[in-house]
């Protein structure tokens, strides 16, 4: 029995509890209502189109605010490795900013930025950026000083180095990094959502609460959890896919 | 002239309030074509001496002068190899100035061929033996076509079969190319079997050097070859 086998059957085994717990009258099925109605609800809100459209806002969000998180932690984090002077002046305010919670600054996002786009963004920007920014720091401080050293014995020059040497090293941790970043913004995603949008999955849930559809709540939920899971688990195939060292990490020779 | 040349250089690396003395007053010539090994214990001050012709390091005291603009190649303990590149990647780290593709393309080929990697072009270090790896390490240092290799116990880690080979390599290397070879190791039968020249090192010092005047293909059991490794093994301690 392989772990994909393993870890299936026990999601059908949770399955088919909530389908008897529900079923049976043992709980109270409006708080728990059994798995065939959520599947209801789905068809339902398939058909009516709104369940798509929600999934594909949020995702777009996701998107968005993953690639301003990439593009300003990955130049930010070479930056401060290679002026370490600099680094050194920012470092006290980034260990305050990183101790944040990033909800708790949703009301100056939302005083800011207002309550369209733009406040969902920067939310999943600052809960993703210091995954980001510190793996690939982090990643590119712990580059092996010796390898850098075999770099001056082939007479390459200071930028040589940096392109040669430095990013082709710390590759692993920036990618380990994007990654987790990406699912930190999927996460803060849904938060944005439940305080100010009128689309995406988390508002159709709130949504789903006031109308007192809690079989759309779950389903909710359920979409959440399965697509973060699907995204995670194809970018990790694609990665390690593409770049075949990533399986072997930690292997350091 | 000789290729280079070191003149009274001293190196002190101090470790908290302690100094120690790598190097002590090191006179040395070497000359263009010659393949010289350094002996002595761990802490004789062989690796610093190599990274001082190298230039990884200055010295404190004292000089060292280059005939002219030498091109080396290093080859160090570990491999040192970028572990997300493949081996045809890591070789080509060595000819990234190259400009001329074909002529790339081809030094590459002939390391692969030289090293017998031709069938891990594609493999990542990950996927490497320690053998393959530090062949690797080889081809790069080699495929620039340097005029001084400089070696750091480069076999010290592999295997005795594996290290047999590569000591193989390198002598018809040395045969078959102008080029100055200068090899560290901890190995006595090692410098014997490969050097033209052996340098006794102790707390910093040569103490000893040791001309090797054996025929080669040398063998290890000839009356010759056992009696200087005696004296060495005599001059190490
Ligand atoms: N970077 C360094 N800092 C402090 N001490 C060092 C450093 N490099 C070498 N040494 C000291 O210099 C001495 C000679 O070292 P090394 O040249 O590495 O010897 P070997 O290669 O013969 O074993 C040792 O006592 C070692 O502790
Ligand atoms: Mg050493």
């Amino acid at each position: 029995m392989n772990s994909f086998f393993r870890q299936t059957v026990f999601i059908i085994f949770l399955f088919a509890l909530w389908f008897f717990l529900a079923e049976s009258g043992m709980v109270n099925s409006y708080l728990v209502p059994s798995p065939a109605r959520v599947f209801e609800a789905g068809v339902e809100m398939t058909v009516n189109g709104k369940l798509q459209t929600n999934i594909m806002i949020s995702i777009m969000r996701v998107i968005y605010g993953f690639i301003i998180t990439a593009s300003a932690a990955l130049p930010l984090a070479f930056i401060f490795y290679l002026f370490p002077l600099l680094y050194s002046y920012f470092r006290g305010f980034f260990a305050f900013l990183k101790s944040i919670p990033p909800l708790a600054a949703v009301p100056l996002l939302i005083l800011w930025f207002g309550i369209d786009e733009a406040s969902k963004i920067a939310l999943i920007f600052l809960a993703s950026f210091f995954p980001v920014f510190l793996d690939t720091f982090n990643g590119l401080s712990q580059v092996d000083k010796k390898i850098l050293e075999m770099g001056d014995t082939l007479d390459l020059t200071y930028f040589e180095k940096i392109y040669y040497i430095l990013i082709p090293e710390a590759l692993p941790s920036i990618i380990t990094g994007l990654r987790l970043g990406f699912a930190y913004c999927w996460r803060a995603l849904i938060g944005a959502e439940m305080i100010a949008a009128s689309s995406g999955l988390g508002y159709m849930i709130l949504d789903a609460e006031e109308m007192a559809r809690i079989d759309i709540v779950y389903l909710g939920i359920i979409c959440i959890g399965v697509f973060g899971l699907v995204i995670e688990f194809t970018v990790l195939r694609l990665v390690n896919r593409v770049f075949p060292w990533m399986s072997c990490e930690g292997t350091h020779k | 002239m000789p290729l280079v040349k070191l003149d009274n250089v001293s190196k002190i690396y101090s470790i908290e309030n302690a100094s120690v003395t790598a190097l002590d007053n090191i006179t040395l010539s070497i000359e263009s074509g010659s393949f010289i090994s350094v002996i002595g214990k761990s802490g004789a001050g062989k690796t610093t001496l190599l990274r001082i012709i190298n230039r990884i390091e200055k010295p404190d005291t004292g000089t060292i002068s280059y005939e002219r603009s030498v091109k080396t190649g290093t080859i160090f303990q570990e491999p040192r190899l970028i572990r997300t590149k493949t081996v045809e990647k890591n070789l080509k780290l060595a000819l990234c100035r190259e400009k001329d593709n074909d002529e790339k393309k081809r030094l590459i080929d002939e390391t692969l061929e030289m090293t017998g990697l031709e069938h891990f072009r594609k493999a990542y270090p990950f996927q490497l033996s320690g053998g393959m790896a530090q062949r690797v390490a080889l081809g790069r240092a080699l495929c620039r076509k340097p005029e001084l290799l400089l070696m750091d116990e480069p076999f010290g880690s592999l295997d005795a079969i594996t290290r047999k080979n590569l000591q193989q390599e390198l002598t018809s290397i040395y045969r078959s190319r102008a080029i100055t070879i200068i090899f560290i190791t901890h190995d006595v039968t090692e410098a014997i079997m490969l050097s033209e020249r052996i340098l006794v090192m102790n707390k910093g010092r040569i103490t000893d050097n040791i001309a090797v005047d054996l025929p080669r293909e040398r063998n290890e059991n000839d009356r010759d070859f056992i009696n200087i490794r005696k004296k060495l093994y005599e001059l190490i301690i």
